[in-house]
């Protein structure tokens, strides 16, 4: 049963953050509710305030900036997959919102959201990650923006003040001679929640089969979405075909920190960080 | 008294309920306004049996707070057909046979018609992505598929003539 909480619904930004000022300490802010209302449901958490996000407009844009695209925190993951400018400046992006949940939970969960919730598992983080995105916190005193990769701290844990607010991410477009890939395996394909997963993003090098920049985050493998700085330095500049790309993709091992749970064991993780992140390079370098 | 007001159409009347603030769309929905149509399933976002369109998109009533629901359009499988007119995709599921027991059918049905009216001529796999959240133990999902694709091809053909 839902405890009886309060209602905040600030119609602009300024004043749900001047509300956040005052009571941040009691309020719970909702975006989408997918995971919230899940956690009011069945009593995980007991706030006296839900703050309602749903009026705050100005956090629905998708807007490109110079050379960057900037997602405002209550973008849906759907509007991710729909938005011609994603589709071009952030593809990488796309292929992860598009694992994320159903349509429905697509249509309602926000990049926010995902973030705020902060699930070691959540199919929007790693392409975030990869990305080198930045998150963009705001409250009544400023805005501070940090790399979402030190946002994460761990499980449901986050730089988010209780005072603060997600304004926005950023990201940089893509551009030419980049590409990315996105590899998720649950218990099925749809509806599920990711047993591992992984986010390449790459720059192709001047020579064939070689790779001049690499940036890989794995998730649901560590406490946080985790980049793989090992594996990627292995992989930048040299020449790579099908046996040395088995041979330093196998370092994955050492990069993740898995847990056994309902949804798989933590060998089995392993062994799929390996497979899913060979997998991601094998097509970005041989099929596509 | 804790209690909030909202405002909202719901299959094109409005509506206005003053309720706690806890109170999910499902809730207002089936005990407040009486439209049982729209299921509780998993009451977890696992299984659609709650879906109603949210301004077009399907959305999943369960954990939609109804102060989310402020000044957006709301339809339910109620509002679907006009009159004694069922709409196509009420008419395909039972000629098809795609419905058994029944508890799923009003959220797959709204689900459907979110992706026909985006895409009124879907392919196989892109209705088993825009029903995916909608878990049915009876059909096994091929007599469903048939009925969104010959909805599809009935809207088209109607659309055509107009």
């Amino acid at each position: 049963m839902v405890n009886d909480f309060r209602l905040v619904r600030p119609k602009t930004l300024p004043e749900a953050l001047g509300l956040l000022d005052e009571f941040g300490q009691e309020i719970e802010p909702v975006a989408g509710g997918t995971d919230l209302l899940v956690k009011l449901e069945d009593g995980r958490i007991r706030p006296s305030q839900v703050m309602d996000l749903s009026a705050l407009n100005e956090l629905k844009q998708i807007r490109l900036v110079g050379e960057d695209l900037h997602l405002g925190a209550l973008v849906t993951h759907t509007a991710v997959l729909e938005s011609p400018l994603t589709r071009t400046e952030a593809p990488l992006l796309v292929m992860g919102c598009r694992t994320v949940g159903s349509t429905q939970i697509r249509n309602m969960g926000t990049l926010g959201g995902n973030l705020a919730t902060a699930s070691p598992a959540g199919d929007s983080i790693p392409a975030l990650v990869a990305l080198e995105a930045k998150v963009v916190l705001a409250s009544k005193k400023g805005e501070r923006t940090l790399p979402v990769e030190d946002f994460l701290v761990g499980p449901g844990k986050t730089e988010r003040r209780r005072e603060e607010l997600i304004k926005e991410i950023i990201l940089p477009c893509a551009r030419e001679g980049e590409k990315g890939f996105y590899n998720k395996l649950g218990q099925r394909n749809a509806l599920a929640i990711s047993i591992a997963n992984v986010a390449v993003w790459v720059r192709l090098g001047e020579r064939k089969n070689t790779l001049s920049r690499v940036r890989i985050a794995f998730g649901a493998l560590a406490p946080t979405v985790k980049r793989g700085r090992m594996v990627e330095d292995a992989l930048t500049d040299r020449e790579l075909d099908e046996a040395s790309l088995k041979g330093i993709t196998q370092l994955a091992w050492k990069e993740v920190a898995p847990i056994t749970d309902i949804r798989a064991s933590a060998q089995y993780r392993r062994d799929m960080a390996i497979a899913l992140l060979y997998q991601s390079l094998y097509h970005i370098l041989f099929l596509s | 008294m804790n209690l909030v007001e909202v405002e909202f159409t719901l299959n094109g009347e409005r509506q206005k309920v003053i309720v706690p603030p806890r109170t999910t769309l499902l809730e207002v929905i089936r005990e407040h306004l009486g439209l049982t149509g729209t299921k509780k399933g998993c009451g977890k976002g696992e299984c659609g049996a709650c879906t109603v369109l949210l301004d077009g998109e399907a959305v999943l009533a369960c954990l939609t707070l109804i102060s989310q629901a402020e000044g957006h359009a709301v339809t339910t499988i109620e509002g679907l057909a006009k009159g004694e007119q069922l709409d196509p995709l009420q008419e395909a599921f039972i000629e098809e046979g795609a419905i058994q027991c029944g508890y799923c059918t009003p959220g797959m049905i709204l689900s459907a018609k979110a992706l026909l009216r985006k895409n009124p001529s879907p392919t196989q796999e892109e209705i088993k992505t825009a029903i995916a959240g909608n878990l049915c133990r009876c059909t096994g999902y091929v007599k469903i598929i048939k009925a969104v694709q010959k909805a599809g091809r009935r809207s088209a053909e109607v659309a055509a003539h107009d």
